[in-house]
C-alpha cells in the first residue's frame, strides 16, 4: 500500500479551512480590526466597516494615562454595539482616576456598490458622563483588496480640533444628572470637523493604519495627561492567532499606545456538529410479507415484555444523557416520556430516542410519541411516524420536521404511563469551585471571591423538589468594599457590600418548590424557602405558553422579607410583595424579547424591557434596562438600571456536548430602584426548548 | 493579598474540579478552560502517525466479524477499524470502536457522525450512477452540514467524472484489480477530488471521498465484503 502511504503524506499539509459556511456577504467593508475604542475602525477614529455579523470582540487599549476596556458586539450586519469601561489617570478633582462607563452605537446606512462608499453614521459614549461623546458620519471605500480608505465628519470629541463650523447649532453644556441617560440635546450640535485615514493589508497577518484626528483631546490636554502635537495617528496591528490581535500605535506625535484584542463569533465553531458520538443507526422493520412474525401482536399478553423493552430503552438511552422517565407501549403506539440532560438542541434528544425506539420497539408500533420533560414537568410531545424515520434517516433534516406532530403534553396521557424505577438518583449533588466577580465599583473596578460551592437536589414526590447550595469563601476581596449604601429607598440590594463580608459560608438557598401543569398551555410553580443570597419567602409563577406559540405571558408573585446580611437563616425586617407580569415573544429573525410589568423589590413599580439576540446553538446576546417609579435621584448614579447579558454554552465552546450556560450579566453596581428577584427555575426557560419555535431554530441536529 | 496562595488553593482545587452527580457543576472554570484551550490551539493530543494502514489490515480482520473497512482521516492522520453497525435500505453505516460512523450508499459516502464536522446528509445518486458504471460525465451532488450555529446549509456540487486506469490492489486477503475513477467536484469557493477505486463488479473497494470543510478527506478501504 505505498500509494496509499505517499498519498496521506501529501495532504497533510493540505489547507481545507476556507471561509466555510460563511453567510454570502457580497460586502467586502468587513473587518475585525478594532481601534482604541474598541469598535470597527482605524486607530483613535471610527470608520464605516463592520465586524462580521454576531462577532464579539474584548479590547484592551492602553496609552498615557488612559485604559480602555470595550466589549463589542455586531449586533446585526449593519448595527455595532460597545460597552466600555475606561480609567483615566488623574483626571479628576485631586489627581484621582475616573473610572467611566460608557455605550456607542453604530448603523450602517448603505453598503459600498460600485464608486460609492459604504456609509455608516455613529453616537459614541451617547449615555451619562458623556467623557467620549461624538456624533459623526464616516465613509469607507475599498480602493484595491488591501487598502481602505477612510473620511467622515464628527461632532464633540471628533469636532473638537480643526473644526469647519458649527452647521447644526452650539452644543448645549452636558445635562448630567446621575448619569446613565441619552444626552439626545448634544446629538451632533457644536463644532464639526473632518476627519479620515487609510488601512492597508500589508501581509495576511499585518495591517498597517495611519490617521488624521479631530479629536483634541481637550481634557486630557488641559490637566497635563496627554500631549497632542500633531493630528497624525499610525498604527501597525498584528493577527497573533485567529480571533488574537496585538497593535500598537503612535499617537498625536507624541505617545505610544498598546492593544490587545480577543474575538468571538457564535456563529463560528471549529467543531460545528460536536464532538459527541454517534447516534445508533435506525433499524428499519422486516417488511411484513417476509417476516409476519415479528409484526405479530401476540406480545401483548406477555407480562414481561414491556418492562423487558422498557429496561433495555433506558439504558441505550442513559449512554447519550437522556432519562427515561416512563414508558407505554400499546400494540401500534409507545409514548415515552424524557428527560434530555446531555445536549443543548432538544430535537437532538428527540431524535437519537427515535433511532433508539426503532431498536427496542415490536415492528407493530408505527406511532411514537416522545414527551420532554423538565424535571417531572411534561412541556411539549413529538409525535413521529416510524416509517418516516425509517424513510427520512438519510434525508435532510427539514423533512423530518415536516412530518412530525408538536402537540402539548398537558393533562393525563391517554394511556398509563409506567415510570421506570431505579435510573435516576433521587438526589443529586456536587461540589465546584466558583469565582464570583464584581466590576465597576470605583474604589476597586475588580473584585473577586474564589471559594467551593455545594449543591444538592432531592426529588420527594413527583413534581416537588428540595434543593439547596452553600459557599464557602477560600480566598478574595469582595468584603473589601467599603462604601456604605448611601441609598434613600429601602437598601433592598445596595447593601451587597454587607453580605458579602459576613456570608462566610453562606447559604445560597433552600427552597421547596412544586411544579405543575395546571392545564392544557399553562404552567406553575410555587417555591418556598430561602430563595436567593437576599430573600426568603413564597414565590409563585404561572405561565401561558401554547406549544406552537412565539408568544407567552406570565405572572408571578412574591411575598418575601430580606435575609440577614451573614445568609444563614435569620431575616431583617424588610418585606415586601412584589412581581411582574411577563410578556416574552421569540421573532424569526433570532431575536428575542421579554417586557415585565409590575412592582420591585423597593416597593418601586416599572417596567422591564429586555431584547436578546439568539443562537441556534445556546448563546445568547442581549441587553435590558428596567424604568420604575424611583427617581433618577433615588435611584443614585446611572439613574436607573440597565445591562448587557450574555449567554455562553460550553458546548459550543469546547464540543463537549452540554446543556450548561455560563450567564454573565455586565451592569453597574447593584442599586435598589427596579431590583428584581433572583428565584431559581422560573418556568419560560424551563419549558421553552421543547416548544415549536426552539425546535425549529434547533432542528438541524435531529439526525446528529 | 497573597498571590502565592491563591494559585496554591486554585491548583488543589482544579484537582476536584466538580464532582459529584451533578453534570452541570463547575461550569466557569470550564469555559474558562474551553476559550483558552481554543487559544492556545492545543487540540486533542497528536495522534501517532499512521506509518502504514495496511499494517491495520490483520488486526481488522481479526477484530470484527464479517465486512471490515479501515477507514484514515487524512487530516487528522487517524485510521480507524470499522465494522458494519445498521442498514437502512443502501445505506450502510460503518462504526468505530469510539462510536464515529459513516454511511456510504453502494460506496459512495452520504453521512458522517462524530467527527467534529459532519456530513449530515447528500444526495449522490446522479454521480453515483456514472462513477459505478465507471462512465466520464457531469453531474451534481447536494451535501449537507451544520454551521457553527448549528443550523443545516447545503452545498450543491457540479461534478465531472472521469475514468482512469487500472490499478491492483491487495486488500485483506483480496487481491483486485480495479478501475481508477475520480470525481472532481467545485461550488462557489469549495472544491476536492473524490478517488474510487472499482471492481469489474462495479463494487466500490476503494475510495478518498471529501467529507467536509473541516474533516477534509476520507480514505476508505474495504477489506472484507
Amino acid at each position: 500500500m505505498k500509494l496509499f502511504v505517499t498519498r496521506i503524506g501529501a495532504t497533510v499539509g493540505a489547507t481545507f479551512l476556507l471561509a466555510g459556511p460563511a453567510t454570502p456577504q457580497a460586502d467586502s467593508l468587513i473587518t475585525d480590526s478594532t481601534n482604541l475604542y474598541g469598535a470597527p475602525g482605524l486607530i483613535d477614529l471610527p470608520t464605516a466597516e463592520v465586524a462580521p455579523d454576531a462577532n464579539l470582540s474584548f479590547t484592551v487599549s492602553h496609552f498615557k494615562n488612559t485604559t480602555r476596556n470595550t466589549l463589542t458586539f455586531q449586533i446585526t450586519p449593519r448595527l455595532t454595539g460597545s460597552f466600555r469601561y475606561s480609567a483615566i489617570l488623574g483626571y479628576q478633582p485631586g489627581n484621582a482616576t475616573l473610572y467611566d462607563r460608557s455605550f456607542d452605537l453604530r448603523y450602517r446606512i448603505w453598503d459600498e456598490k460600485g464608486l460609492r462608499p459604504a456609509l455608516s453614521f455613529g453616537l459614541q459614549d451617547f449615555m451619562g458622563t458623556g467623557i467620549y461623546a461624538a456624533e459623526y458620519f464616516v465613509a469607507t471605500k475599498t480602493i484595491t483588496p488591501r487598502l481602505r480608505v477612510t473620511a467622515g465628519v464628527g461632532w464633540g470629541r471628533l469636532g473638537s480640533a480643526n473644526s469647519i463650523g458649527s452647521p447644526f447649532g452650539t452644543r448645549p453644556p452636558l445635562n448630567f444628572g446621575e448619569g446613565g441617560k441619552p444626552n439626545y440635546d448634544q446629538w451632533f450640535r457644536g463644532p464639526m470637523s473632518a476627519f479620515g485615514g487609510i488601512s492597508w493589508q500589508a501581509t495576511e497577518k499585518l495591517l498597517l493604519k495611519a490617521e488624521y484626528s479631530s479629536d483634541a483631546y481637550a481634557a486630557e490636554t488641559t490637566r497635563g495627561l496627554i500631549e497632542r502635537k500633531s493630528s497624525w495617528n499610525f498604527g501597525a496591528e498584528y493577527q497573533l492567532r485567529k480571533g488574537v490581535k496585538l497593535a500598537g500605535y503612535y499617537l498625536y506625535g507624541k505617545e505610544a499606545g498598546i492593544q490587545l484584542s480577543f474575538a468571538l463569533n457564535p456563529r463560528v465553531s471549529t467543531v460545528p456538529s460536536g464532538n459527541e458520538t454517534a447516534p445508533l443507526p435506525v433499524a428499519p422493520r422486516p417488511s411484513r410479507s417476509s417476516n409476519s412474525a415479528a409484526w405479530s401482536t401476540d406480545w401483548t399478553g406477555d407480562p414481561t415484555v414491556q418492562p423487558g423493552i422498557q429496561t433495555a430503552t433506558a439504558k441505550a438511552l442513559a449512554k447519550d444523557g437522556i432519562l427515561l422517565k416512563s414508558m407505554s407501549l400499546q400494540p401500534a403506539r409507545a409514548e415515552v416520556r424524557i428527560e434530555n440532560r446531555r445536549y443543548m438542541s432538544q430535537p437532538q434528544a428527540i431524535g437519537r430516542t427515535a433511532r433508539v425506539l426503532t431498536r427496542a420497539l415490536p415492528a407493530s408500533v408505527e406511532t411514537f410519541v416522545i414527551t420532554s420533560t423538565v424535571g417531572d414537568l411534561p412541556t411539549s410531545s413529538v409525535t413521529l411516524r416510524r416509517s418516516d424515520i425509517e424513510a427520512l434517516e438519510n434525508a435532510p433534516a427539514t423533512a423530518m420536521l415536516a412530518r412530525a406532530q408538536i402537540s402539548d403534553a398537558a393533562g393525563r396521557p391517554a394511556y398509563a404511563l409506567t415510570p421506570t424505577e431505579g435510573l435516576e438518583p433521587r438526589l443529586t449533588w456536587s461540589l465546584a469551585p466558583y469565582v464570583t466577580v464584581s466590576l465597576f465599583d470605583p474604589d476597586s473596578p475588580l473584585r473577586g471571591d474564589f471559594g467551593l460551592r455545594a449543591r444538592a437536589k432531592y426529588r420527594i414526590a413527583p413534581g416537588f423538589e428540595l434543593s439547596g447550595g452553600i459557599h464557602k469563601k477560600l480566598v478574595g476581596n469582595l468584603d473589601s468594599a467599603k462604601r456604605l449604601s448611601d441609598s434613600t429607598l429601602p437598601h433592598v440590594r445596595s447593601d451587597f457590600g454587607l453580605y458579602d463580608q459576613q456570608g462566610d459560608p453562606a447559604l445560597e438557598h433552600l427552597t421547596l418548590a412544586w411544579y405543575a401543569r395546571p392545564g392544557k398551555n399553562l404552567y406553575s410553580r410555587i417555591t418556598v424557602g430561602y430563595l436567593e443570597q437576599m430573600y426568603g419567602g413564597i414565590s409563585g409563577e404561572v405561565l401561558w405558553k401554547p406549544v406552537d406559540s412565539r408568544l407567552a405571558l406570565g405572572a408571578e408573585v412574591n411575598i418575601v422579607r430580606q435575609r440577614d446580611f451573614d445568609q444563614l437563616l435569620g431575616f431583617r425586617d424588610y418585606d415586601v410583595v412584589m412581581g411582574q407580569a411577563s410578556a416574552y415573544y421569540t421573532f424569526n429573525n433570532g431575536f428575542s424579547g421579554q417586557l415585565d410589568v409590575g412592582r420591585y423589590l423597593a416597593g418601586d413599580w416599572g417596567t422591564t424591557v429586555s431584547l436578546n439576540r439568539e443562537f441556534a446553538n445556546g448563546w445568547k446576546i442581549g441587553a435590558y434596562a428596567t424604568f420604575t417609579t424611583a427617581s433618577a435621584t433615588d435611584f443614585g448614579e446611572g439613574s436607573f438600571d440597565k445591562g448587557i447579558r450574555l449567554s455562553i454554552p460550553i458546548s459550543a465552546l469546547t464540543g463537549t456536548p452540554s446543556r450548561t450556560t455560563s450567564q454573565t450579566v455586565l451592569r453597574s453596581l447593584s442599586r435598589d430602584g427596579g431590583a428584581q428577584l433572583n428565584v431559581e427555575g422560573r418556568l419560560y426557560d424551563r419549558v421553552r426548548d421543547s416548544h415549536r419555535p426552539d425546535l425549529e431554530q434547533r432542528w438541524g441536529r435531529f439526525w446528529r | 493579598m497573597n498571590f502565592k496562595g491563591i494559585f496554591a488553593a486554585m491548583a488543589a482545587l482544579a484537582i476536584l474540579a466538580g464532582c459529584g452527580n451533578d453534570p452541570n457543576a463547575g461550569v466557569g472554570a470550564k469555559i474558562a478552560g474551553g476559550y483558552l484551550k481554543g487559544l492556545t490551539g492545543k487540540k486533542a493530543k497528536p495522534q501517532p502517525a499512521v506509518t502504514d494502514p495496511a499494517a491495520y489490515g490483520p488486526l481488522a480482520l481479526k477484530a470484527v466479524k464479517g465486512p471490515v473497512m479501515l477507514g484514515v482521516v487524512e487530516k487528522r492522520n487517524a485510521v480507524a477499524i470499522l465494522g458494519q453497525k445498521g442498514r437502512n435500505g443502501p445505506y450502510v453505516t460503518w462504526t468505530s470502536l469510539s462510536r464515529q460512523t459513516v454511511t456510504l450508499k453502494h460506496g459512495i459516502l452520504t453521512a458522517t457522525r462524530g467527527l467534529g464536522d459532519d456530513l449530515m446528509n447528500a444526495e449522490v445518486d446522479s454521480v453515483s450512477a456514472l462513477i459505478r458504471t465507471r462512465r466520464a460525465g457531469e453531474a451534481n451532488r447536494v451535501m449537507y452540514f451544520l454551521d457553527g450555529e448549528s443550523k443545516t446549509y447545503r452545498l450543491v456540487f457540479r461534478c465531472t467524472v472521469s475514468p482512469g486506469q487500472l490499478d491492483k490492489l491487495a486488500l485483506g486477503k483480496n487481491r483486485i484489480t480495479a478501475r481508477r475513477v475520480s470525481e472532481a467536484c467545485a461550488a462557489d469557493d469549495l472544491s476536492f477530488q473524490n478517488t474510487y477505486w472499482i471492481g469489474s463488479d462495479g463494487w466500490i473497494w476503494q475510495s478518498r471521498q471529501w467529507v467536509s470543510p473541516g474533516v477534509g478527506y476520507l480514505v476508505a478501504q474495504q477489506l472484507r465484503r
